[in-house]
């Protein structure tokens, strides 16, 4: 090592404890700008800001770069989201982009093999293919998306082609959340935020394992109990997790049995008339499903009605449908009762793929509501989610089958007209029947044409269907042989999904590009590009635009605005057209910018305001909605709908639910009846089965498993089973086994008292395994209201192999 | 040569906590510094990536450690290497030259 190697090692390491020991004192000063002032000799490394690339808790990262690389990731003091913390994911995060077999040409299939193409050819196959019949052409996307990236594939495809077949991976993920917050509040997203955990005395998860998925949160509760704070941790689940070693209470339930809960929950706090009478009388209403094509709007029952229909869930019946002891809903009904103390939920994945998703995410809520557990910093009924721009991308920009950016619907005339007007579109352009959603989007382009199947291409961008899709082998594979059938795939790695694309586009990530994320606190959060992409690779949002001016330059009217403008039209501080669709020239202005403030006009619609994109380059993020103040500050807000903080509530109110379904302020508390789960264990399959994630790994594990670190740390998937379950069938740790579902059939290793412990009769799998993929055995039912697909109960059998 | 830092979460329990900052303090390759309350601040110094990844999870499973949370991580050997089970199949399906 040369001196000045040394020096620098020198340095870094320095630089390395003065970060840690300004996290340890949380001297939020410190920033790792100082690295800039270095001599040269010292550090050649320049730093910007970012948000981590993966989960939707959106931890703020600096990013180190040096010749072209990033090599060097560190926590952002200044960031409230992370105080500089990070996790070991979001500690590898500049890894990610150089796995060796990074995507860096366009690839068309030409029988088993790909054929490189240039990038002309590759937007000539996609317009052909969308000319054809752009009725049966659809797009699936992503919570990955940037917020610019989805908001141009939502504009290609709504305000363009008139063209609703455009839904997320999200549906897989959040869905039920959303479908929750808008039947509960008339709106989308949590009214709280992280601060929640700060000042919470109580922390109940449901059916969520934080330690492991959204660690840095979690750091936030331990790290207040290792100060010697009170905070009463209960984790609600189906197996034991990381999480619930930190738990004071553990109440394992069966699958369902959080909805039992709930309703038991709000059955005590009436018995008892400990309910807060004050609250619900000025803030709430009751509402329960239609009995016929029941929808989130409901209709409404009275306080009496509902207290007669929720009579039934005494503790005693919900320990005999949950399995949790009677005494313990009396203990969650007696800390809801008591308003002394602030109560925070969280739930993820556990409450929102399920069946009775939206059922259980407005129980919830309506716990929250009828205690007063609302509103008060640390008293927050709280979703996560999973994906970085989940909320910013897909909940925001509304890239769902039925809805349009800003909280609007297609299914609304008025909504239509909103955005045919600030989209410049001739009236009319946009189409009033919703899309298909996921589910059905894949099952029609699963299904052979002369069988009525209705979508014949799909654009896959920013996510992995071939992987986390439910019942694979149905909406996923079945598309092997069907020659009318066209897969597209944007990517970064080859995956599940690039395995049956037709055309393959190379993608770039993260900080290759410009980006805007919003995170689970409504949080919008912006980076610059940092670093080129590998070989060819080029932005998503520049993959759209190129392909809305190639449609264009064909003649299709839909990609001209109502004066004949390019859809995409992006102008100069001349006021002339600059060329986007053209590569040489998309970074010739900031492409972001132009539609960020675009979109601007249409998060106004529903108080989710949003600043100018330049108040997010300062900042490391905002939450909506962000008001500008008479002197001309932009002021972001904490807790929506309570008087002392949302700039939207009348002054002088407590709380106004200002978006309410039924227009008088107030919010729904409603009743669902409990219903089993539509698949349990039988003779034939013995086994609840559910599925999830792993610290190690995010999603599919397309970017973490090409990490060596991660991968050698968790290398492939298993399944989790009870010590006893093994014995009873002569199986043993290490051992390879299958699991057989009415669906498929998949073979992994038994992992026996591992990480996760379920109990009897229950195994986990997760699904970040690309060899070993459990969605071929998942079941496809889904919400009837959000249409998310449950995949963490269906019944299975294992079955030992060789015997 | 990995250079990482660490906020290492030590547990209420003061003997356990005491062992624990004694074993890190132990291992050459770990430098200690800071110690408020529960917090305690260490720069891993290691010789490549494995041995920095068998460092974090060795202090993971230390009695008396709570919790780890990363700070910072300068890459000074980039990756060159790709799991050997990853994507075989892709690379036997291979892209036309």
């Amino acid at each position: 090592m040369t001196r000045v190697e040394a020096d620098r090692r020198t340095f870094m390491k320095s630089a390395a404890m003065a970060a840690a020991s300004a996290a340890v004192v949380r001297d939020r000063t410190f920033a790792l700008q100082v690295l800039d002032d270095a001599p040269a000799e010292q550090s050649g490394v320049r730093w910007a800001k970012a948000p981590c690339r993966f989960c939707g808790t959106g931890c703020h990262v600096q990013v180190g770069v040096e010749n072209g690389r990033v090599v060097a990731i560190a926590g952002d003091q200044a960031a409230d989201v992370n105080k500089g913390l990070l996790c070991v994911k979001g500690y590898h995060v500049g890894l990610a982009l150089y796995g060796e077999d990074r995507l860096t040409r366009p690839l068309l299939r030409s029988g088993d093999r790909f054929v490189p193409i240039t990038w002309d050819q590759a937007i000539d196959v996609i317009a052909d293919r969308v000319g054809m019949a752009p009725e049966r052409f659809a797009i699936y996307g992503s919570g990955q998306w940037t917020i610019p990236e989805g908001y141009a594939a939502q504009k290609l495809m709504k305000g363009g082609l008139g063209n609703n077949h455009i839904d997320p991976n999200a549906r897989l993920c959040m869905a039920s959340a959303v479908t929750g917050f808008i039947a509960t509040y008339g709106v989308d997203e949590p009214a709280g935020c992280y601060q929640d955990l700060d000042e919470c005395d109580v922390l109940i998860m449901w059916g969520n394992n934080p330690a492991e998925m959204h660690p840095v949160l979690f750091s936030r509760v331990i790290d207040r109990r290792s100060q010697g704070e009170e905070v009463l941790l209960i984790d609600i689940s189906t197996r034991r997790t990381r999480t619930t070693e930190h738990c004071q209470e553990y109440l394992e339930m069966k699958p369902h049995g959080d909805v039992a809960i709930a309703l038991g929950i709000c059955q005590q706090l009436i018995e008892r008339g400990e309910y807060d009478e004050s609250f619900v009388g000025r803030h709430c209403s009751f509402r329960a499903p239609q009995a016929e094509n029941p929808t989130l709007l409901g209709e409404p029952i009275t306080f009496d009605e509902f207290k007669s229909r929720i009579a039934k869930y005494t503790p005693e019946h919900v320990s005999e449908l949950a399995g949790i002891p009677a005494d313990s809903v009396r203990r969650l009904a007696s800390l809801f009762a008591d308003r002394s103390l602030r109560i925070t939920s969280l739930w993820c994945m556990g409450m929102n793929q399920h069946t009775m998703g939206t059922a259980i995410n407005t129980l919830v809520h309506g716990v929250h509501l009828l205690s007063g557990h609302f509103g008060r910093p640390g008293d927050a009924p709280t979703s996560l989610t999973g994906q970085p721009s989940a909320c910013g991308t897909v909940r925001e920009v509304g890239t769902l089958a039925h809805a349009l950016p800003g909280g609007r619907v297609v299914a609304n005339a008025e909504h239509r007209r909103q955005c045919e007007e600030i989209w410049g579109l001739p009236e009319g352009r946009i189409n009033p029947k919703p899309g298909f959603h996921t589910v059905s989007m894949w099952e029609q382009f699963c299904t052979p044409a002369s069988a009525g199947g209705e979508i014949d291409t799909i654009w896959v961008q920013v996510t992995n269907p071939g992987q986390t899709l439910p019942n694979l082998p149905k909406l996923f594979d079945a598309k092997k042989g069907l020659e009318e059938k066209f897969l597209i795939v944007s990517e970064v790695y080859p995956t599940a999904t690039t395995q049956l694309a037709d055309l393959i586009l190379p993608s770039a990530m993260w900080v290759e590009k410009n980006g805007v994320f919003g995170n689970s606190e409504r949080r919008t959060q912006q980076w610059f590009k940092m670093v080129d992409p590998p070989g060819d690779a080029r932005d998503d949002c520049w993959q759209t635009i190129a392909v809305a001016h190639r449609l264009m330059e064909r003649g299709h009217e839909g990609m001209r605005d109502a004066n004949g403008r390019f859809l995409f039209r992006v102008e100069d501080d001349a006021g002339q057209e600059v060329p986007i669709w053209e590569w040489d020239h998309y970074y010739d202005v900031n492409v972001d910018r132009a539609l960020f403030e675009e979109y601007r006009a249409f998060t106004r619609l529903k108080h989710k305001n949003l600043a100018p994109y330049d108040e997010y380059v300062r900042s490391r993020g905002m939450r909506w909605p962000v008001v500008e103040q008479p002197e001309g500050v932009w002021r972001e807000t904490r807790f929506r709908f309570a008087g002392f903080d949302d700039p939207f509530v009348p002054e002088g109110e407590d709380f106004d639910f200002y978006h309410s379904t039924t227009g008088d302020g107030r919010a729904q508390i409603w009743f669902h009846e409990y219903t089993p789960p539509p698949e349990v264990p039988d003779d034939d399959y013995p086994f609840w089965l559910s599925t999830g994630r792993v610290l190690e790994h995010w999603h599919t594990g397309t970017m973490t498993r090409r990490i060596p670190q991660l991968s050698r740390a968790m290398p492939s998937a298993y399944v989790e089973m009870h010590r006893a379950d093994a014995e009873a069938l002569d199986i043993h740790d290490g051992e390879t086994i299958a699991i057989e579902s009415r669906r498929g059939r998949l073979e992994l290793p038994v992992w026996i008292g591992g990480r996760g412990m379920p109990p009897m009769g229950t195994i986990f799998v997760p699904f970040f395994d690309e060899s070993k993929l459990v969605n071929l055995v998942t079941l496809d039912a889904h919400d009837p209201f959000s249409k998310q697909p449950d995949f963490k109960k269906c019944a299975a059998r294992v079955v030992k192999m060789g015997g | 040569m990995p250079i990482s830092s660490l906020v290492i979460t030590l547990t209420d329990d003061q003997a356990l906590a005491d062992s624990a900052c004694e074993s890190l303090g132990a291992r050459p390759e770990i430098e200690l510094g800071r110690h408020v309350a529960n917090r305690l601040a260490a720069v891993v110094d290691s010789a490549d990536s494995e041995a920095d990844r068998e460092t974090w999870q060795w202090i993971n499973a230390l009695p008396g450690v709570a919790h780890v949370d990363v700070v910072f991580v300068h890459f000074d050997d980039p990756p060159r290497e790709e799991s050997p089970e990853l994507h075989a199949e892709h690379r036997a399906g291979g892209v036309a030259p």
